[in-house]
């Protein structure tokens, strides 16, 4: 599944430093739509499996406030 | 408010004008909920701008009501805060300036005030903006009303 | 809720604010605060408070009404309340004269080694050369701390650093001071008097009953709490009338401190002391290994402050014991007093490299105590035998610390708790791989909004919990000072 970060309020800088921060945890490829920046994430540690999504997301978002 | 509830995904959407609630606003409302909720953001920061907010906690129908209705208070705040702080950047900014310049002499100034020139306040930072430009506007509406 | 359409704002001057309880919590930039009600907030807000209403008499009073503002008072008072900005340059300065030490405690956080690697001692000559450097620094105040590993266990080089800073300040006239933070196994009669005779400040831990403290604090060659209670109670009986400084004792909270609140504080208070510091554990060195076995959840240790809070708060109400908890004296000093208690943790920047400096065994400058104990080298700042002052305290290192330690610079900025609140950019880094915290997900962050929501709650409901919060923070200053 890949996620989607709307590129008129996610900075593609917030969404690669997530996916470098969170690195250690998982593999990340990024693409990008015409309105969208896709995040794939790649061996997602199954035991965070359901949260990893939310808490990466969460993430990306708490970037854009700086 | 409009808002839709998907009770198994346990999460609330709803819609703010963009116009009313700037994106630098609801990015500081969705840092204070962070610790909360799951929030995702989607929409146009120049009309509308759609926010989902999924509980961290199981969640029902009114709770997840409360949450949006927290979520919108906290943006009521924020904007208050935010303008609190435009208003009054420069008067913030003298004080400062003023503190640190005048450095660590605390007990310095004379008894009489005598050396607290910036008291005088020359640049008028201290007055209302709106008092400050009360006159020009007046003066600015006369006109308008004369040209009418 | 705000309507915004009825908001006056040429009459509010600057302020953060929550909700706390029914009130708003509204506090400026110079940590005054004030409680109004959701009316008299309203009011606030839209100009419409009456002007002779004690209300608005205390915003006025306080610098929250624009229209109002005492511009002379205000920059007064936030120089005041900053008065750390204007030091030149660092005044704590931590020695690190062994890394060895004879406990291995759960939570050790300084790395230290086995008692028989005398490879971990720091030298006479490099002691000389730390001497030198720290009187080198401008700052008129110097107090000189020596921890460990056990400082205790490298006491020729502890005696030698006393004797020459002295020597020194002969001539250099500075405040000088000395502080030692040890756990007394290597304690002796002669060594306790010569610390006594040149009025050297005592610190150790005491984790609580015996039980609790000897699991805690590893002593295989004999029961570490005994040792640690002798030496304080006879440390205690000297020092009491000759120093203001009393011998003080630290407690760090385990997962097995929280339960036994009521008699950890018994213990204290049973033994003479004044105090305590009901230190949360902090994930570095050993303690990131053991948190499994001896850590807690932010809101495990925040129900464990409350109750202890409460328990002393009690004593001091019904027993009329003077007796104080140091975190909760801290923050009131910040809240309820113009002063600024300069505690590290607890300033905007941090005193990381400009207000501490920590030098290791081998001559290691590092920009704080905290610092040292992360395993990487990103927090050294320099070496005492290569770098002088002029060099490190350009350092971009402290000047990277100051700038993620300054809450000016975070989205703290917004938060209520701002003037009296610090963030620690080793602790961050630590529990998120970045110096700028990343809140509001930061365990400092979530514990110190808890204790301020806690402090302002208590000052909020009563005036006699006010007053000894007032008496904890200002007999502080009366106790920083010597008798002889």
């Amino acid at each position: 599944m890949k996620l989607q970060f709307n590129k008129k309020i996610y900075l593609k800088s917030a969404v690669q430093k997530a996916m470098k921060d969170y690195s250690h945890l998982a593999n990340f490829d990024l693409s990008q739509s015409k309105d969208y920046f896709l995040v794939e994430i790649i061996n997602m540690p199954p035991e965070l499996k359901d949260v990893f999504e939310d808490e990466f997301s969460n993430y990306a978002l708490s970037l854009m406030k700086k | 408010m409009k808002f839709q509830i998907n009770s198994p995904k346990n999460q609330i959407t709803f819609f703010l004008d963009s116009k009313l609630y700037p994106i630098e606003a609801i990015y500081g409302a969705a840092y204070v909920f962070i610790d909360r909720a799951y929030i995702f953001l989607d929409g146009d920061p120049q009309k509308e701008i759609i926010i989902c907010l999924k509980g961290k906690k199981k969640m029902n129908f009114k709770e997840l009501e409360g949450l949006q209705g927290e979520f919108y208070n906290e943006l009521l705040n924020y904007l208050l805060r935010v303008k609190i702080a435009k208003r009054n950047k420069k008067v913030r900014d003298f004080i400062v300036g003023t503190a640190l310049v005048s450095g660590s002499n605390i007990f310095d100034s004379s008894p009489d005030g005598s050396d607290n020139d910036y008291l005088d306040d020359p640049l008028g930072i201290a007055v209302p903006w709106e008092d400050k430009y009360k006159e020009n506007t007046a003066k600015k509406k006369k006109q308008d009303e004369t040209s009418v | 809720m705000i309507d915004h359409k009825r908001v006056n704002y040429s009459k509010l001057g600057f302020f953060r604010f929550k909700k706390l309880g029914e009130d708003y919590l509204l506090t400026n930039d110079v940590g005054d605060y004030i409680f109004l009600s959701q009316k008299d907030f309203n009011g606030y807000i839209e100009g419409k408070l009456e002007k002779k209403s004690p209300q608005y008499e205390e915003l006025k009073r306080k610098n929250f009404i624009r229209e109002e503002l005492n511009l002379d008072q205000y920059v007064k008072g936030y120089k005041q309340k900053n008065q750390f900005l204007f030091s030149t340059g660092p005044s704590l300065h931590i020695i690190v004269v062994t890394l060895r030490c004879d406990h291995k405690c759960v939570y050790c956080q300084a790395s230290s080694c086995s008692v028989g690697d005398k490879n971990k001692d720091l030298s006479e000559e490099n002691a000389r050369k730390i001497v030198d450097y720290i009187f080198s620094v401008p700052n008129n105040n110097i107090a000189i701390e020596f921890q460990g590993g056990e400082p205790l266990l490298n006491w020729p080089v502890v005696k030698f650093i006393i004797e020459y800073a002295l020597k020194k300040n002969k001539k250099e006239k500075k405040n000088l001071e000395f502080r030692l933070v040890s756990n007394f196994i290597s304690m002796d009669e002669e060594k306790m008097n010569y610390l006594f005779e040149k009025a050297v400040v005592f610190c150790t831990s005491l984790d609580g009953p015996e039980e609790l403290h000897n699991q805690n604090r590893i002593y295989i060659k004999g029961n570490s709490y005994q040792i640690t209670i002798k030496w304080l109670k006879k440390l205690l009986k000297k020092y009491k009338n000759y120093y203001i400084y009393q011998p003080g004792a630290l407690t760090t909270v385990t997962r097995r401190s929280l339960p036994i609140y009521k008699q950890i504080i018994d213990q204290y208070v049973g033994l003479g002391l004044d105090n305590i510091v009901l230190r949360p554990l902090t994930p570095l060195g050993m303690a990131i290994k053991t948190w499994q076995q001896i850590g807690y959840s932010t809101s495990q240790f925040l129900e464990f402050y409350k109750r202890s809070l409460d328990y002393i708060l009690e004593l001091n109400l019904k027993k009329g014991l003077r007796f104080r908890e140091m975190i909760t004296t801290n923050m009131a000093t910040k809240i309820l007093t113009d002063k600024d208690p300069n505690y590290f943790e607890l300033r905007s920047p941090c005193g990381a490299g400009i207000g501490q400096m920590l030098y290791n065994y081998n001559g290691d400058i590092y920009t704080c105590d905290e610092g040292r104990m992360v395993d990487e080298e990103i927090f050294r700042i320099g070496n005492v035998l290569t770098d002088n002052y002029n060099s490190i305290i350009n350092n971009q290192t402290i000047k990277t610390m100051c700038l993620a330690s300054c809450l000016d610079n975070l989205p703290c900025d917004n938060c209520v708790y701002k003037p009296y609140c610090g963030t620690c950019p080793v602790v961050s880094y630590v529990e998120s791989g970045n110096i700028f915290p990343q809140l509001p997900n930061n365990s400092r962050c979530q514990l110190n909004k808890g204790i301020f929501d806690y402090i302002f709650k208590k000052i909020q409901k009563s005036d006699k919990i006010k007053k000894i919060f007032t008496e904890w923070a200002t007999s502080r200053y009366q106790f920083n000072k010597k008798l002889c």
